[in-house]
C-alpha cells in the first residue's frame, strides 16, 4: 500500500482542493482516505468563509470520526469502529456505497496514524491519501509521497513563499540513513556497530545540549537524534562538533525525517540552518524518508477588509513563474486542472 | 488523582486556566500552572520531563493563532508526549471541529461547565437523568403546615372559612354535577354506559359545547389538531434532547421559575416549552381562552385555537403532561369560569401537577358569578386535596384598582378554606405596578418596599408557600425587550433575596398584544433572571423603612377587611357587598353562572 | 426615493431562533437567512444551540467606520421657508 500526504503550510492554503483533484484523478484505483485534523466542512472555523467540500464516489474507504459519519449526506458500510480517538467519537472505518460529501477527522496523533495504517493495509488498499490540517505535520513522516500546498495564507509575498519552499525541497532532498526504525528509540551514538544511548528526553535547550556533548563517547562516528530537536540545540551540537573535529569524529547525524527538521524552527530559519549544515562537513540522513512528490499553490488569502474575511488573491501567474523558476519539483496552481501519477 | 499541566498559551490572558486549576486542585488533583511567556520548545520540554495524565492549553483563538496552537501540537507528537498526556485545548470559541482542526485530544468552550472539564479529567461519564435535565420534581408545598402566628386572623379566617363550608353543604351547581359525570366517564368500562353518562353529561352544557363534540362544529378559530401534527410533534421531542441544560437557581433556596403556557396552539405550546426547558424553567401555567370560561361545559380533543389561550381540554393537557420533562411542573387554571371543578378533576387525571383556584378573584375580576363560585370553588379545592395538587390563589390586584390589603385578604380565605379541605394552597401576592399602587404613590420611589411588605405581612400571619406573580414585574415592562428583560431581573433578585417558593415570569412581549409569544422572548427573561439569581446570591435588598409601615398598614387593614367579611352570613354575600373589592376599586361581582346554583 | 436600508445609523440586528439539528447545521441556516433576507453577508453575534434549536443574533453593517453614511447627506431643510 502507498501513502500519500498532503501537507498544508498554514490554513487556506488549498489541502482539501488538492485532495479533491486527487480523488477525481483517482477513480478507479482502490484507494483509503483519512486526516489528521478536520476537513471538509461547510464554514471556516474562524474566518467564516465559505470552504470546498470533500466528495467521495462509491467504493472509497473513509477513516473519519463517529460524528463526520453519522452526519454525512452518504451511504455506508462500517468495516470497522476503531478505538482511536478524536474529539467528535472514535475513528470509523467505512466503505461509500452512495457517493456524497463527507467531513474527514481522522487520528491526531503518530501512533494512532500508525495503528490506522496497519489496519487499511489489511483492506487490500492501493493507496492510501492523507489529508493534513492547518499546518500540522508531525504524523506525516510515517507516509511514502508529500504533497505541499502553500499559497497566500501563508504569507503574501511570493518571494518569501518561493523561498520558503526552496528550503523545504532542500530539506526533503537529504538521503536516507540506512537505519532500521525499529533499532532506534533514543539518542545515540554510533561507534562502528555498537549503539550507545543517551538518556533524553528531549534535544531543545542548553541543558540537553550540555548533557548530550558530555555524553558523547570517543570514536563516535554517528549520532541519532530520533525525536523531536530544535534549531538551537542542532546548531549548537553543530558548532561543538565543528570546533572538535581534531578531538571528536562525528560525521553524520541522522535525524528522525526530513518533517522533524521542518519541525525545529520556521521555514525562513531554517536557511539558515541548512546552511550551517552543509558547511559543516558532517552528513545529514534520515531514518525516514518520505518523498517531495509536489507542490501546489493556491493564490487566495483571506483578506481582513473593515472587520471581515473577504477574498484576496495573488498574481497567480507570477506565483506559478516564480516557484517553477526555482524548484525542480512539479508545481500546480490548485484552482487549476491538474492531474498526479501515482 | 491526576497528574495536570496548565498552559496558558496566551501572553495575557490566563484568568480561565487558573480558574480551572484552582477548581481541579480542589478536587486534589496535582496540577502545575506554567507562566504565560514561555516558548512553544520550553513548554515542550517541561511537559516530557514529567509523565502528566493531562496537558491543558488555554488560548483565545483569532486568524493566524490557529497555526500558532497546530505547531504546539505537533511539537507535543514529535516530543513523544501524547503518548502519556492528552492534550486539551480550552477558550470561548472553542467546538469540538476546531479541536479536531488544530489536532487536540478534547476541546472545551464557552459552554462547558466545570463539572464537565472535572468528569473528563476523571474519566467519567456525565449522566444525566429525566431526558437530559438531571434535576428532580420539587413539592412546592411540602415543607408548609398553615399553621397561623396572627391568631386574631386565624379566628376570622376560621369563623369565615366553617359558615362559607357549612352554606355550600347542600348546593350543587351544573358545573359540579358535570365533574362527577365525567369522572364516571372517565372510569367506566362498559361503552353503553359511557354513552348514557355522556348524554347526562350534554343535557348540563351549552349547545356550542354539545355541538363542537358531538358535530365537530367548533367554535371560530378552533380546530383539531392532526395525527401528522402530533406525529411531528412526537419526533421532535424524540429526536432532540436538551444540550448543556442550564439551572437558573444559583443557590439551593432560590425561588423556582414558572412560565406561562397558553399560545393557543398545544403543539406551539410545547416546542416552547421545550425549549424553556433547558433553560431552566421549572415549569408551566396553561392559560385557557377567556371564552372556556362562560360556556357550561368543556370541548374535548386534542385542539389548536387561533387565539389567545389554549384549550384545557384532558387530551391537550395530556399532551402537554406527557410532552413535558418528568421533573417539570405543570400547573392548570382554572380559577374562574363554570368549569372550575371538572378542569381540576381532567388536570388531576391527565398528571398536572398544581392548580390554580381562587373563589374570591374568579368572581370580581373575571366575571364568574360569586356563589357559583364558591359553589364549584370548594367542591374543586376538595377535589384537588383529593389529587394531591397544591393549588395557588392569585391576587386581583393587577389590572383593577382593588387596594392590595383586600387581594391579600381574600388570599388568606382561600388558605384557610384549603386548609381545613386538606388541600395544599400557595399563596401568590402580585409583584405588580397595580392602578391602586399608581394612584396612591405607593411605588413611586421604588419597587422594593411595598412588594416586601406583601410577603413580610403574609409571612407573619401564616406558614404557606409563597408564589409571587403573575407575573412578576406585571406592569412594569415595555415592548422594548432590554427593559422588559430588566425589570423581569430585579423583581426575580427581589423575590430571591425575600425567600420566597416560586415566581411566575412573563417575556420581553409581555406588553405586546398584537401577536403570539415568541420563543425568543421568552428566553430573554429566563436568561436575565439566571443573572439575576447570580448577581443576588444569598444576597437581598435593603428596603427603606417604609416597608415596615407597609407591612403593619397591610396587616391592620387585612384585619378590618376580614373582620367585615366574618360579620356576613357567606363570603358570597360578602363579595357582594363589595368587602373584597367594589366599584369604586374597579371590582364587579361576575354574573356567569348566575341563578344556576342549586 | 429614499431607501430605508440607507438610514439605518450602523446596522440591522436580527434576534431569532432556528429549529436545527446541531450547531454546525444553525450557523448554516444562520448565514443562510442573511441571503433569504435580501441583506447578503451577515455576521452571526451570537448563537447558542440548545439541542431544539439554536437562539442567534444576527448582524448586517449598513454602515462602518469610513464609509460614506447617506442619512446625513440633505439633511438641512431645501429652503429656508421649511423651517
Amino acid at each position: 500500500m502507498k501513502s500519500v500526504g498532503i501537507i498544508g503550510t498554514a490554513k487556506n492554503t488549498g489541502k482539501t482542493t488538492t485532495l479533491s483533484a486527487l480523488l477525481r484523478s483517482l477513480k478507479n484505483r482502490k484507494i483509503a482516505v483519512t486526516g489528521i485534523g478536520y476537513d471538509g466542512e461547510e464554514i471556516d472555523n474562524i474566518t467564516m468563509l465559505p470552504k470546498p467540500r470533500l466528495y467521495f464516489e462509491k467504493g472509497i474507504i473513509v477513516a473519519t470520526a463517529a460524528k463526520c459519519i453519522l452526519n454525512a449526506e452518504v451511504e455506508y458500510k462500517i468495516l470497522k469502529k476503531t478505538s482511536i480517538p478524536t474529539p467528535l467519537g472514535n475513528v470509523f472505518l467505512v466503505e461509500i456505497t452512495k457517493p456524497g460529501l463527507v467531513v474527514i477527522a481522522g487520528p491526531n496523533r503518530v501512533s494512532h496514524l500508525k495503528e490506522l495504517m496497519k489496519l487499511i493495509a489489511g483492506l487490500g488498499i492501493d493507496l492510501l491519501l492523507v489529508d493534513g490540517s492547518l499546518n500540522r505535520i508531525s504524523p506525516m513522516y510515517l507516509l511514502d509521497e508529500l504533497i505541499f500546498t502553500t499559497g497566500g495564507s501563508k504569507n503574501t509575498d511570493i518571494k518569501i513563499l518561493t523561498d520558503e519552499m526552496v528550503t523545504v525541497e532542500k530539506i526533503f532532498s537529504l538521503p536516507s540513513a540506512a537505519i532500521s526504525p525499529d533499532s532506534v528509540s533514543s539518542i545515540s551514538f554510533v561507534s562502528g556497530s555498537d549503539f550507545i544511548p543517551c538518556d533524553l528526553a528531549t534535544f531543545i535547550d542548553d541543558d540537553d545540549l550540555g548533557i548530550l556533548k558530555k555524553c558523547i563517547p570517543d570514536r563516535c562516528e554517528k549520532i541519532i537524534i530520533p525525536l523531536f530537536f530544535s534549531k538551537y540545540a542542532l546548531t549548537g551540537l553543530v558548532q561543538f562538533l565543528k570546533s572538535r573535529r581534531s578531538s571528536v569524529a562525528v560525521n553524520e547525524i541522522v535525524l528522525l525525517s526530513p518533517v522533524h527538521l521542518l519541525l525545529s524552527s520556521d521555514f525562513l530559519r531554517l536557511d539558515s540552518l541548512l546552511r550551517l549544515l552543509s558547511n559543516s562537513g558532517i552528513k545529514f540522513s534520515y531514518v525516514f524518508t518520505p518523498r517531495l512528490k509536489a507542490i501546489t499553490i493556491n493564490p487566495f488569502f483571506p483578506k481582513l477588509y473593515n472587520y471581515h474575511f473577504v477574498a484576496g488573491y495573488l498574481d497567480k501567474d507570477e506565483f506559478l513563474r516564480s516557484m517553477k523558476g526555482k524548484l525542480s519539483i512539479d508545481v500546480f496552481n490548485v484552482k487549476e486542472r491538474f492531474d498526479f501519477d501515482f | 488523582m491526576k497528574k495536570i499541566l496548565c498552559v496558558p498559551f496566551d501572553p495575557v490572558h490566563d484568568v480561565g486556566i487558573k480558574i480551572i486549576k484552582a477548581e481541579l486542585d480542589k478536587y486534589g488533583h496535582d496540577t502545575k500552572l506554567l507562566s504565560p511567556d514561555l516558548t512553544p520548545e520550553a513548554i515542550v520540554k517541561i511537559a516530557a520531563s514529567d509523565k502528566f495524565d493531562f496537558i491543558l492549553v488555554s488560548r483565545t483563538l483569532g486568524y493566524g493563532v490557529a497555526e500558532l496552537l497546530a505547531r504546539f501540537v505537533d511539537l507535543l507528537d514529535a516530543a513523544g508526549v501524547r503518548e502519556t498526556s492528552k492534550i486539551v485545548i480550552g477558550g470561548k470559541p472553542i467546538t469540538p471541529e476546531l479541536a479536531a482542526e488544530l489536532g487536540f485530544d478534547k476541546g472545551f468552550g464557552a459552554n462547558s461547565s466545570m463539572e464537565e472539564i472535572v468528569a473528563y479529567i476523571e474519566g467519567r461519564e456525565i449522566t444525566l437523568s429525566g431526558q437530559g435535565l438531571n434535576r428532580t420534581k420539587k413539592d412546592i408545598a411540602s415543607k408548609y403546615d398553615y399553621s397561623f402566628n396572627n391568631l386574631e386572623i386565624e379566628a376570622l379566617l376560621g369563623s369565615i372559612a366553617d359558615k362559607l363550608i357549612d352554606w355550600a353543604k347542600t348546593k350543587s351547581s351544573p358545573g359540579i354535577q358535570r365533574a362527577v359525570i365525567r369522572e364516571k366517564i372517565f372510569n367506566a368500562t362498559d361503552q353503553t354506559e359511557k354513552d348514557s353518562l355522556l348524554k347526562e353529561y350534554y343535557a348540563l352544557c351549552d349547545t356550542e359545547i354539545i355541538n363542537a363534540n358531538t358535530r365537530g362544529k367548533f367554535i371560530k378559530g378552533v380546530r383539531k389538531v392532526t395525527g401528522k401534527e402530533l406525529e411531528n410533534l412526537a419526533n421532535f421531542i424524540k429526536h432532540r434532547k436538551p444540550v448543556d441544560p442550564v439551572k437558573i437557581q444559583h443557590a439551593d433556596n432560590h425561588p423556582l421559575v414558572f412560565k406561562f403556557l397558553g399560545s393557543g396552539c398545544p403543539i406551539m405550546d410545547i416546542t416552547h416549552a421545550k425549549v424553556c426547558e433547558r433553560y431552566g424553567i421549572d415549569g408551566f401555567l396553561v392559560i385557557n381562552p377567556s371564552w372556556e370560561a362562560r360556556f357550561e361545559g368543556l370541548i374535548e380533543g386534542c385542539l389548536t385555537h387561533e387565539n389567545d389561550g389554549t384549550i384545557t381540554s384532558f387530551d391537550n393537557i395530556k399532551l402537554l403532561r406527557d410532552s413535558l420533562d418528568s421533573s417539570t411542573l405543570l400547573t392548570v387554571r382554572a380559577h374562574r369560569g363554570l368549569n372550575t371543578p371538572e378542569t381540576i378533576l381532567l388536570a388531576g387525571l391527565a398528571g398536572a401537577d398544581l392548580a390554580k383556584i381562587n373563589l374570591v378573584y374568579g368572581s370580581l375580576g373575571a366575571g364568574t358569578d360569586p356563589v357559583r363560585l364558591a359553589v364549584d370553588g370548594l367542591y374543586a379545592i376538595q377535589l384537588a386535596a383529593r389529587f394531591n395538587m397544591p393549588f395557588d390563589i392569585p391576587g386581583n390586584d393587577e389590572l383593577s384598582g382593588v387596594p392590595a390589603w383586600k387581594s391579600l385578604a381574600g388570599l388568606l380565605i382561600n388558605v384557610m378554606i384549603g386548609k381545613k379541605l386538606g388541600a395544599k394552597p400557595i399563596l401568590k401576592p402580585l409583584f405588580c405596578y397595580g392602578p391602586h399602587i399608581v394612584i396612591n404613590g405607593l411605588m413611586k420611589q421604588n419597587y422594593i418596599d411595598y412588594n416586601t411588605a406583601k410577603i413580610l405581612a403574609l409571612r407573619s400571619i401564616v406558614n404557606s408557600p409563597i408564589w409571587p406573580g403573575e407575573p412578576i414585574a406585571f406592569m412594569t415592562q415595555s415592548e422594548e425587550r432590554v427593559q422588559s428583560a430588566n425589570a423581569n431581573s430585579y423583581h426575580a433578585a427581589l423575590a430571591a433575596g425575600l425567600g420566597v417558593d416560586v415566581i411566575t415570569v412573563a417575556s420581553t412581549d409581555e406588553a405586546y398584544s398584537r401577536g403570539p409569544i415568541c420563543v425568543t422572548s421568552r428566553i430573554d427573561t429566563i436568561r436575565a433572571i439566571t443573572d439575576a439569581y447570580k448577581f443576588v446570591g444569598n444576597a437581598s435588598f435593603k428596603p427603606t423603612p417604609r416597608a415596615e409601615e407597609f407591612t403593619k398598614m397591610l396587616i391592620d387593614k387585612i384585619t378590618e377587611v376580614l373582620t367585615a367579611v366574618e360579620a356576613r352570613d357567606n363570603l358570597p354575600g360578602a363579595i357582594y357587598d363589595g368587602l373584597l373589592g367594589n366599584q369604586e376599586d374597579g371590582a364587579y361581582p361576575g354574573t356567569f353562572g348566575a341563578g344556576t346554583v342549586n | 426615493m429614499k431607501r430605508a436600508l440607507d438610514s439605518v445609523m450602523d446596522a440591522i440586528d436580527i434576534e431569532t431562533y432556528l429549529v436545527c439539528a446541531d450547531p454546525l447545521e444553525g450557523k448554516k441556516l444562520a448565514m443562510q437567512l442573511g441571503t433569504e433576507l435580501n441583506l447578503g453577508e451577515i455576521d452571526i453575534m451570537y448563537e447558542e444551540f440548545d439541542g431544539y434549536g439554536m437562539r442567534v443574533r444576527l448582524r448586517k453593517y449598513i454602515y462602518k467606520p469610513g464609509n460614506n453614511y447617506l442619512y446625513l447627506e440633505n439633511i438641512a431643510p431645501e429652503k429656508e421657508g421649511d423651517l
